[in-house]
């Protein structure tokens, strides 16, 4: 047991810093894929929640139009599996970033996927909020920016931040997926090294790293989300 | 009635038609108001649910636009207003909401700022708006706290306080008290007239409880099928006994039983000469009969009395009093200004 445990410490993936063979570094561009995702998804992805609510029931017909078309692009690729949709962005990919693999390429596709589903979130957050508080703000001779500012986000905030927790923990699946179109990270170390190259104490490693940083979020994302909610318990 | 106080509130000819859900005949919420509401009052528009309550404040308020007809608040009409010049006009009105509606992201203290902050006053300003209004309402103390920290009665403080805010002419409250207990809504009820008092605001109260128009109101307005079925000065609503509201305002307890002798309900309070439930009994002493009250409601609004009692009539033989004493009773009450009316045994 021991021996096997010192054995599997003197893989290379283990003693080696950096490289797309390194487990330290296959953490730091899973990290860093996440991120850059989710920074990317709320910057696109709350305003376009935000407009899928407000146009719902505009009562201008070219306003409602347009929202009939935004949410049927938004759950045409929300059902797209992620694998399939990787794969068919890669032509994309190459045009816009002139390569289709490394992490920048599968961010991509990670934010592709992951804006309509946010946004699909988001809308029901808000959605949740009481119309008569925000009728209230109306009647105080708010403009509709205003109400987007102060009633909109502050109201939904405890929501929002649980639904960019629920999509930070769907990317972070998401991101091993695109270890197979070679974006480096966890995913890609345990599907090259581990799986393809027979060594399960990588598969091992990954899936416990994988868990932990899953834990991690979870735990942040519930913290921020108890600490910025002011409203009743109903326990 | 004062004539000398303006007008701020004239609907005139105000109808609202709802296209039908089902492709049916369309719904009539709101068939003609004629409304004037004068300045400095407590105004109560009563009304059961589906009478057009909720179409008339999303009317006053702009949210929904009338059919046909004006909606004048301080003299702009605000049916004809859209975008910048609506947003304007609502600042005139300040609403007080059946739950509140705060933002439970704000503090009281924030929550009160609100209309402030929309029509950009300046932070030093909006500070010390908001000390005054906390002290105002009686809520120092508390202002720091999320709502889901207050009780009821300081959740509707609060949300007083941020109807007041902005100075509005007019404080339109949607059934204030509805969700709230009896000594609660008291209290709230007190702060409202109190407010009159030293603001000299106008307070539009629109409620279902016939109570709450008791306690505070100066004046009643009856929404029955979206049209106005009474309206004018409490006292003299309550008095009318031939109007609708007379019986809601002044219940009459259930008829007595076991009592000997034949029932009469008298409606007092329009009547010049017989002015209390005693006139009653020496009217009916005076044709011969033994006259004594078995039940009755007496109020007494603005300083005058007002009240229906069922007396017990019995002639100087000890039995019920016959149809001839009680035709010439019920003519001379009735010559008086006074409803009476046989109760069937």
């Amino acid at each position: 047991m021991i021996e096997t445990l010192q054995e599997w410490a003197q893989n290379r993936a283990f003693t080696e810093w950096t490289g797309t063979g390194s487990l330290w570094w296959s953490i730091l561009v899973t990290l860093y894929m996440t991120a850059g995702t989710m920074v990317l998804t709320v910057l696109l992805g709350l305003p376009l929640g935000v407009a899928l609510f407000e146009t719902e029931s505009s009562p201008r017909p070219a306003v409602r139009a347009a929202n009939r078309v935004v949410g049927f692009v938004v759950n045409v690729l929300r059902s797209f599996p992620f694998f399939i949709l990787i794969i068919a962005l890669i032509p994309l990919s190459q045009l816009l970033l002139g390569r289709s693999t490394g992490p920048n390429a599968a961010m991509l596709a990670l934010v592709i996927a992951s804006v309509p589903f946010a946004a699909r979130l988001f809308e029901l957050n808000l959605r949740e909020i009481p119309a008569g508080k925000i009728e209230a703000v109306q009647m105080m001779g708010a403009t509709r920016w205003q109400v987007i500012r102060q009633v909109l986000i502050p109201e939904a905030l405890p929501g929002i931040i649980g639904s960019i927790t629920t999509t930070t923990i769907a990317v972070i699946g998401y991101t091993a997926m695109a270890g197979s179109v070679n974006s480096g990270g966890l995913g890609q170390l345990a599907y090259n090294r581990g799986y393809t190259g027979y060594q399960s104490e990588i598969i091992v490693a990954t899936v416990i790293l994988l868990v932990l940083i899953v834990i991690a979020v979870q735990w942040i994302g519930s913290r921020l989300g108890r600490a910025v909610d002011h409203r009743a318990r109903t326990a | 009635m004062d004539a000398s106080l303006p007008d701020v509130i004239t609907l005139d000819g105000l109808r609202k038609v709802f296209p039908a859900p089902g492709g049916g005949d369309p719904v009539v919420a709101l068939d003609g108001i004629d409304l004037h509401l004068d300045a400095g009052r407590i105004h109560g528009i009563v009304g059961r649910s589906g009478a057009g309550k909720s179409t008339l404040i999303r009317c006053l308020t702009g949210l929904e636009k009338p059919t046909s007809g004006r909606v004048e608040i301080d003299g702009t009409d605000v049916a004809a207003l859209d975008g910048a010049a609506l947003r304007g006009a609502r600042r005139n009105l300040g609403m007080v909401f059946q739950h509140a509606n705060l933002l439970d992201s704000r503090t009281a203290a924030q929550n009160i700022a609100h209309p402030l902050e929309i029509a950009g006053v300046p932070r030093a300003q909006r500070e010390a708006r908001v000390a005054e209004l906390v002290e105002l309402v009686g809520l120092s103390g508390r202002e720091h706290n999320h709502p889901a920290q207050l009780s009821g009665g300081q959740v509707q403080r609060v949300g007083i306080a941020r109807g007041l805010a902005a100075e509005p002419k007019v404080l339109l409250c949607d059934e204030p008290t509805s969700a709230l207990d009896g000594g609660t809504t008291r209290q709230i009820l007190r702060l409202l007239a109190d407010l009159r008092e030293r603001l000299g605001i106008t307070v539009v109260i629109i409620t279902h409880e016939m109570a709450v128009v008791r306690e505070v109101c100066d004046t009643v307005t009856l929404l029955q099928d979206g049209r106005v079925t009474q309206t004018g000065d409490l006292v003299d609503v309550a008095a009318d006994p031939h109007g609708p509201l007379s019986g809601e305002l002044i219940p009459l307890p259930p008829v007595p039983t076991g009592v000997v002798g034949t029932i009469l309900t008298c409606d007092y309070g329009d009547s010049g000469t017989l002015r209390t439930s005693e006139d009653l009994v020496r009217a009916a002493e005076r044709h011969g009969a033994q006259a004594q009250i078995v039940a009755g409601t007496i109020e007494t609004i603005g300083g005058r009395q007002v009240g229906r009692v069922q007396l017990a009539l019995r002639g100087a033989d000890g039995r019920p009093a016959g149809p001839e004493l009680l035709a010439a009773l019920t003519a001379e009450l009735t010559e008086a200004g006074v409803v009476a009316r046989e109760v069937a045994a």
